[in-house]
């Protein structure tokens, strides 16, 4: 966001821990986060980096077991002081998600119209032949053909593309002001996933939209988002603009996972490089930085200190990395090293 | 789904024929005979009895006989009762059974579903353990230990009910709370473990985010799939109910079928058992069916065709 523009959401200091058997396990660190109005927000990170927890956390929909502090303002208003009943009317109708898992996220036992028009009729009144309306309209934007007949149609009578789009129209349905869509378009082909990202970009000019988009495909992320947050083990590891990052990452996680990506220009035989080593287990953290064991940068002060969140590279970026770099993603000037190809075993 | 029905109710055909043959056999290989108990009768009027009531024809003979009136819909004359036949018998018996029957259900159904939702929004509290307490002790006990606990401390000790017989409303509680509770106990823990799988679904967190109350999550999109294992238990628990009120019409004195059942068979009365054989293998079969139509309604996933 521009920093004249106020805020959709501003979220400050969000930690989410869960309670297992095994102890209390830190599933989201410290977390600061703002959306503007009109504005798409990527969150990128590897499975179990925390990007699902951190978007359930800010709705209040955190499994039982899990606990979220720090702050959530949507509008000025605290979320997480708000009673119950509060943040009930803004879910599903100023602020709403798309899940990640179409086959399990619609209720097997009740029709796509009973799932699709129960919001409406409870946040807008909105009942029988105008909701079912609104909802055909909808379907229909998203691409399901024969709209109508659909709304009768069960969940295991649809395909996973056509239930995730059936998501995705339930939650554009009320209009809302702030969308979190988690990987939104994995079961989707190209074609359909390239006019659902067309939607929800007509959607942000026109209603002035926020949305969160949580993916790990950075194509994706490139084509719509105006800022990135990378996380790694629940904690940012570098936010910037869109550009500027996918120009030149400032973390080498951001730059290793740049990397990994296929790319059209490059030479055809190079071998697609992999991140070397797994995501930490977040019950066993390492000491220091948590991507030291994967980082071919990394040096002594990295194993002793966790770096901190800092700006880095200008006004609107910062990386949590203590080496000062100034990666280039095609190599060929200022980069303090190069990750990624050489650093696989 | 009616074409559904009716293969079922065809393939339920040679299921009955297979009970009634095994139990007219198995009734005419236990040892003595429908007259034993009278006072000793000269031979000739015997002889004049088992010829009335056809049991000096060969075996196989009786069966065809006995197979050719229940298609007329005749269940014989009663050998003990011989001023009823065993029609009339299970006419006057078969309302007060299915009183009793019915209200165990309705009880059952009512109380351990109420239990097991208790259980499940409560999960791991004290709410929870103390309901699957009570269900474990109605699993473990036996009717015929439930009924004379029961009688001993309502009915003998704190003289709050009557121990027996049948006609008033305070008769008919105590039979009722013997043949629920293991059914109680059944569907609480029933109810519990699908309450708690469905609380846990993913469905029921997107209904969460479409920001509806609490009690509408619970109602529309937890109570309904919860309940599907339930129906499909209802089954069974109609059939325990069954043979159980056979044991508890016996000790409270009920007028019911399952007291002429376990007296048929003490007295050899070959028609009076066949009868409530027949009975109860009928009820059994046609209330399965019934049973997994309603599944079938219930869970949209599931269509008979």
């Amino acid at each position: 966001m521009t920093p004249t523009t106020p805020p959709l959401l501003a979220v400050e200091g969000l930690s989410v821990t869960f309670d297992t058997p095994d102890g209390t396990v830190a599933a989201v660190q410290n977390i600061d986060l703002a959306v503007a109005p009109g504005e798409c927000v990527g969150i990128v990170g590897e499975s179990g980096s925390g990007k699902s927890q951190l978007v359930l956390a800010i709705l209040g929909l955190l499994a039982a077991n899990g606990r979220a502090t720090g702050r959530v303002r949507f509008r000025g208003t605290e979320l997480f002081g708000a009673r119950r009943v509060q943040l009930a009317r803004l879910r599903g109708r100023a602020l709403s998600i798309v899940f990640q898992d179409p086959m399990t996220a619609l209720n097997p036992y009740l029709t796509i119209g009973t799932q699709m028009t129960e919001g409406l009729g409870h946040h807008l009144g909105l009942t029988g032949a105008a909701a079912r309306a609104r909802a055909v309209e909808m379907l229909a934007r998203v691409q399901i053909p024969d709209a109508a007949a659909r709304l009768k149609s069960y969940p295991h009578e649809l395909s996973g593309g056509m239930r995730q789009r059936v998501m995705i129209a339930t939650a554009l349905l009320c209009r809302p002001a702030l969308v979190f869509a988690d990987e939104p378009t994995t079961a989707l082909d190209v074609t359909v996933q390239a006019q659902i990202l067309a939607l929800l970009a007509d959607l942000r000019r026109t209603d002035q939209m926020g949305l969160v988009l949580i993916t790990h495909d950075l194509g994706v992320i490139a084509g719509l988002a105006d800022r990135v947050v990378v996380m790694y083990a629940g904690r940012i590891v570098e936010a910037a603009p869109a550009e500027a990052l996918f120009a030149a990452p400032r973390h080498p996680y951001t730059r290793a996972l740049l990397e990994s990506l296929p790319r059209l220009d490059g030479p055809a035989d190079r071998p697609l490089p992999a991140i070397p080593g797994q995501p930490p287990d977040l019950r066993h953290l390492p000491r220091g930085c948590a991507f030291r064991p994967r980082c071919p940068l990394a040096v002594d002060r990295c194993a002793a200190e966790r770096p901190r969140l800092r700006p880095a590279g200008g006004p609107t970026r910062s990386t949590a990395c203590h080496l000062d770099l100034d990666l280039d993603l095609d190599g060929d000037g200022g980069g303090d090293g190069a990750i990624g190809s050489e650093a696989a075993p | 789904m009616i074409g559904y029905a009716v293969r079922r109710l065809i393939v339920a055909i040679p299921t009955l024929l297979i009970i009634i043959a095994l139990a007219f056999f198995m009734m005419r290989i236990a040892p003595g005979g429908p007259f034993d108990q009278e006072r000793s009768l000269p031979a000739q009027i015997e002889q004049n009895l088992r010829a009335a009531y056809h049991l000096d024809e060969p075996v196989w003979q009786q069966f065809g006989r006995y197979l050719g009136g229940l298609l007329r819909g005749d269940f014989g004359p009663s050998f003990k009762y011989r001023d009823f036949s065993v029609t009339e018998l299970i006419a006057a018996g078969f309302p007060v059974s299915l009183q009793i029957g019915a209200a165990a259900i309705l009880f059952a159904v009512l109380v351990g579903g109420g239990l097991g939702a208790l259980a499940a929004v409560h999960q791991n509290r004290t709410p929870d353990h103390a309901a699957m307490a009570v269900a474990t002790v109605g699993l473990a006990l036996p009717n015929f230990v439930v009924a004379p606990l029961l009688t001993l401390c309502l009915g003998v000790y704190l003289d709050l009910l009557p121990v027996g017989g049948w006609g008033s409303p305070a008769q008919a509680v105590l039979p009722i709370a013997t043949l629920a509770l293991p059914q109680i106990a059944t569907i609480a823990r029933l109810a519990r473990a699908g309450l708690v799988e469905v609380l846990r679904a993913d469905y029921i967190r997107t209904a969460r985010a479409k920001g509806l109350p609490g009690w509408r999550v619970l109602a529309r999109h937890a109570l309904y799939p919860a309940v599907v294992p339930v129906v499909s238990y209802l089954g069974p628990a109609i059939a325990a109910v069954i043979t159980g009120s056979v044991v508890v019409e016996t000790i409270f004195g009920i007028p019911g079928v399952g007291r002429y059942f376990v007296q048929g068979a003490l007295n050899r009365d070959y028609t009076l058992v066949m009868g409530v054989v027949v009975l109860y293998a009928g009820l059994i079969i046609a209330l399965n069916l019934v049973v997994d139509l309603v599944y079938g309604w219930l869970d949209p996933r599931v269509r008979y065709d």
